[in-house]
């Protein structure tokens, strides 16, 4: 009985175990509670910007007037290239549309007697007549000779008074092509009735037109006429039977023109070239000296037409209205005369050009680039044939091709000093307020390395606009306090050569409460400030072997419910 | 609302964060030798009845769920007053350094076997199995919690692994008692794969840099897989799906039993030693590059190029380039480790201890279980066990069988998951019905029964 009842005892407790096991289930409803919100706080570290600046990312881009270049050490200057002038042929000598117009005297009397005896079918020629034009180039040349191009418009209308058939030779003994004299014959038919109208467009592409008259005079030549009279009806030849002779050139060009253009004044209106590397630069912010600035005028020219060339205005600009003039002492340019081809080298276009630099200016050059200037501004006062008419066989010749040329580069070799030299500018920005409220924390941490020999500040300025008056309220700083961020790398002070990068890494952090403080930013002003290496005491050399390592990352502490 | 998507949420939660094993685990089973289906964990195991027929997919039906990482308690606490809070810093801190979301399903498509001349057992059996195993690292959860920020200049190794298998079994098994002390068995297992997925021994680093915050990722990853991918999904109703395909392997289970005594008897099985080659549809992807991003580089704005983003995404593309191959592989299967002692109370019961033990991704997972088992009458037993795996102590199973001409059977190694799944991290069930011929006498069956239980 007593191990039957010990039995007992252990099965049941088997039993209770296994009830045990199933006696939890209304403890699952504690689950079903709702649950409260949590806060997640991850900190997030994110690279944002790895780059590797070299001479080129910073100081030339967007701008097709300038590039930077390097020499065969790898000395840098920057190049501004612009364009003085340009003509063209229509710039120098213009063609107006023009008409010549010419009246056959009446029949002499013997004449009408003689073709009025003759039988119905005979001919009968009258004597020549010539008419002497005067071709107008609208006082802007006395051609010699000239030579149209395809395309010139050149026509005839005739009108006859003869009540009888008729041909009209028209003959110019001194428009030549192939050694040919220009002749065009129109036949008159009379039917009836007066008068007879024959209209003609005429080709002269290709012919030399002689305008000297055998060397005694310009812009003229004779256009001789040929008339013969065919009986054709028995009605009698008047005393007052004539031909009206319109001969027109219109849209006239040509391909090459001979003899004197006068003494046109060239002169462009006044024009800039753009200055990009002192963009964004403050005024008055800082000093800025280069060694060696220099400007170089190149001329191409293929009129053969003596020019001369003087600078009325040469200076540099900030606007808007800072001038910084520059003197030009060099008496290559006062005037400049420039060279052309002759007659031998007709077709081809002769080359020249002149410096200045800060021996040829009074320094006025470096003083003017050392205002950094946003512009440089130029006119140029150029005369044809200062002169006068050149001296036979001498000629002006322009051909349709003919250009003339100058250019203008300026030259900053970056040799030199800057000091305190301020770029700004102002950008939107603002930021997403759910973003805002989601960061407890910010810190951003430039690590940068530095190859140029340039201190280097930055800061960047959260505002918003509280008024008109004050559109520009500083909220807070990224930078606080200001600092340099780049200190220079270092300079062998013999050479002006960077010897040695530096690296600095800076640290900024947000708090809650900077946070706040920005949460309503319109805009950012970046502001760049730079010295270069040793306060600016030491002139220094940018090569394009320089550079610039730049990484910034953040580090943020986000606060969010989840 | 509110109440809704918290509802959902501890339903989600509930069925990620279980599992644990790997393949199968019968710790409550293991001594329940009244089941046929006993066998699967210990194939030394003598059925008490001399034909058992298992009913075409009823005889055994067995799911597993769990999660080695956390119970949902743990990230989910009572309080402060009516409601409950999310606390991840403390599911964080019960995780280990890897860790296992599992999934298993097992039906017997058909299952019988005879005893004969009193010592020989045979038995065939045809089993669909799948499991699902998909492991994630501490490293990975505490990154994504704290921040990169909050680990700086440290390699974090988010090393994901996932096994997908799918395939059929066909065992014939033999049980010889040796003497009247030692009983040996084995089962001979011919493999058919359907579907694998196979992606184990990954690496992935990610590391920020403690200086500039610059990312630098390193991977070698290697993914085979079997019966996906273009073609298989049209053949999935087709015979070639479920009997021409040519991924085939073999396994074995082995298993022995000594009665040391009256009062001891000593066990010991290995499960599921064995393999398969898988040819059919197989894809091989593998990725070993290195991607590095420190911050944009804005020069490329500055020359006009709008094109950085392209470039990052395709160094991206390029560091992390998946080549592929179609080639057979093997895979192994999750080989199992048991060890018993019973020691018997009575003539209807006995306690157990059994240690176990399961072999994944080269390291072996163990369980220890102390049981009770209990021969009520000649028709129903039962069994209740305590089991430590998992790093977690809350498992307590159950089981029962009636047995008759048919006999009904239903075994959990953790009841309390059925009642309170937020509390436990594994779960599991396998039911069925078998019917069950000569069976001894009462009394005879007793004396069975006192060898079984010992």
């Amino acid at each position: 009985m007593i191990l039957l009842a010990k039995r007992r005892v252990k099965d049941g407790i088997g039993i209770v175990s296994i009830l045990f096991a199933l006696s939890f289930s209304s403890c699952i409803k504690d689950m079903q509670r709702p649950i409260a919100s949590a806060q997640y706080t991850p900190l997030l570290a994110a690279p944002v910007v790895n780059s590797t600046l070299g001479v080129n990312n910073l100081l030339v881009k967007d701008n097709k007037n300038g590039s930077i270049q390097a020499d065969s050490n790898n000395f840098l200057s920057l190049i501004y290239r612009g364009r003085l002038f340009s003509l063209v042929a229509n710039n120098i000598v213009k063609i107006p549309n023009q008409i010549f117009t010419y009246t056959t005297p009446g029949l002499m009397p013997a004449d009408t007697t003689v073709f009025n005896t003759l039988p119905v079918g005979s001919s009968y020629p009258l004597p020549m007549y010539t008419d002497t034009v005067a071709f107008t180039t609208n006082n802007t040349a006395a051609i010699d000779s000239v030579i149209f191009e395809p395309g010139t418009g050149f026509s005839i209308d005739i009108i006859s008074q003869f009540s009888q058939n008729a041909t009209i030779t028209v003959t110019i003994p001194h428009a030549k092509k192939n050694g040919v004299s220009f002749t065009q014959t129109f036949n008159l038919i009379y039917t009836g009735s007066l008068p007879v109208i024959v209209v003609g467009n005429l080709n002269v592409s290709g012919y030399t037109f002689d305008m000297t008259e055998g060397g005694t005079a310009t812009n003229e030549f004779n256009i001789n006429y040929s008339i013969t009279l065919q009986k054709s009806t028995n009605t009698p030849a008047q005393l007052t039977d004539n031909a009206s002779m319109s001969i027109g050139f219109n849209n006239t060009s040509f391909q090459k023109l001979f003899g004197y253009i006068e003494q046109p004044f060239l002169s462009p209106n006044l024009d800039t070239v753009p200055i990009t590397l002192f963009n964004n630069t403050v005024p008055g912010g800082g000093t800025f000296t280069l060694v060696n600035p220099q400007v170089r005028f190149i001329l191409t020219n293929s009129y053969g037409v003596p020019i001369n060339a003087t600078f009325n205005t040469l200076m540099g600009y900030n606007p808007v209205a800072s001038d910084y003039p520059v003197t030009v002492v060099d008496p290559k340019l006062n005037p400049w005369q420039m060279p052309y081809p002759t007659i031998t080298q007709i077709g081809q276009s002769v080359k020249d050009s002149v410096s200045i630099s800060n021996a040829n200016t009074n320094n006025t050059l470096g003083a003017a680039i050392n205002h950094t200037p946003k512009f440089f501004v130029y006119s140029v006062n150029a005369q044809a044939n200062p002169n006068g008419k050149p001296i036979a066989p001498n000629t002006n010749f322009v051909l349709d091709t003919s250009r003339f040329i100058v250019d203008f580069q300026i030259t900053l070799p970056l040799w030199g000093t800057a000091s305190n030299i301020m770029l700004m500018d102002t950008i939107p920005f603002s930021f997403s307020q759910s973003t805002l409220n989601s960061v407890d924390s910010l810190l951003i941490r430039i690590n940068a390395t530095n190859g140029f020999p340039v201190d280097m500040g930055f800061q960047a300025y959260f505002v918003d606009s509280i008024s008109p008056a004050l559109r520009y309220n500083v909220l807070d700083s990224v930078v606080s306090p200001y600092q340099v961020i780049l200190p220079s790398a270092n300079v062998d002070t013999n050479t002006g050569k960077v010897n040695m990068a530096v690296n600095k890494i800076s640290d900024f952090t947000f708090g809650k409460a900077r946070m706040n403080k920005i949460k309503n930013v319109k805009k950012l002003i970046l502001k760049g400030t730079f010295v270069t290496y040793n306060n600016a005491k030491t002139n220094v050399k940018m090569f394009s072997t320089y550079f610039m390592g730049i990484k910034i990352g953040v580090l943020a502490q986000l606060q969010t419910k989840i | 609302m509110q109440y809704k998507s918290i509802k959902y949420f501890t339903v989600i939660l509930f069925v990620l964060g279980f599992v644990n094993t790997k393949a199968q685990q019968d710790l409550t089973l293991y001594n329940m030798p009244a089941i046929q289906q006993s066998m699967y964990a210990n194939p030394s195991q003598m059925p008490q009845s001399k034909i058992n027929i298992g009913l075409p997919v009823l005889s055994s039906v067995y799911f597993n769920l769990g999660n080695s990482g956390f119970r949902v308690t743990d990230l989910i606490k009572s309080g402060p007053g009516d409601s409950n809070h999310i606390d991840v810093n403390n599911m964080l801190s019960k995780l280990s350094k890897s860790n296992y979301i599992s999934q298993t399903l097992q039906i017997d498509l058909l299952s019988f076997g005879i005893r004969l001349f009193e010592k020989n057992y045979f038995s065939f059996s045809i089993v669909e199995k799948e499991y699902i195993n998909f492991s994630y690292p501490k490293n990975f959860l505490d990154w994504v919690w704290q921040g990169n920020g909050a680990f700086l200049g440290q390699n974090m190794n988010f090393n994901f692994g996932l096994n997908v298998i799918h395939y059929r079994e066909y065992g014939i098994g033999y049980v010889r008692q040796i003497s009247d002390k030692l009983t040996v068995g084995g089962k001979l297992k011919y493999l058919y794969g359907m579907e694998d997925i196979s992606a184990q021994n990954n690496n992935f680093t990610f590391n920020t840099d403690a200086t500039d915050y610059g990312y630098t990722t390193n991977d070698n990853v290697n993914v085979n897989t079997s019966g996906f991918g273009p073609g298989t999904g049209s053949n999935f109703q087709s015979p070639d799906y479920w009997l021409n395909r040519k991924n085939t392997g073999m396994a074995v289970d082995l298993g022995a039993t000594y009665k040391l005594n009256d009062k001891f008897t000593f066990s010991a099985s290995l499960i599921d030693l064995g393999y398969i080659n898988w040819r059919s549809y197989t894809s091989n992807y593998t990725s070993n590059g290195a991607f590095n991003f420190d911050g944009v580089d804005i020069t490329q704005f500055t020359k006009g190029d709008t094109n950085a983003f392209n470039k990052l995404t395709d160094s991206a593309k390029n560091a992390f380039n998946v080549k592929t191959q179609h080639k057979s592989y093997t895979t192994s299967l999750p080989a199992q480790v048991y060890l018993g002692a019973n020691y018997k109370l009575s003539e209807k019961a006995n306690a157990g201890l059994l240690l176990y033990g399961q072999f994944f991704n080269n390291i072996l997972v163990p369980a220890i279980s102390a049981s009770y088992n209990l021969k009520l009458t000649n028709w129903f037993s039962v069994s209740a066990a305590y089991t430590i795996m998992n790093r977690d102590a809350t498992n307590v199973g159950v089981g029962f069988a009636v047995t008759g001409p048919v006999q009904f059977y239903l075994v959990t190694d953790n009841v309390i998951g059925f009642f309170l799944p937020q509390e436990v991290k594994t779960v599991n069930v396998r039911f069925g019905v078998n019917l069950c011929f000569g069976r001894k006498s009462p009394k005879a069956a007793s004396d069975s029964t006192k060898a079984s239980f010992q």
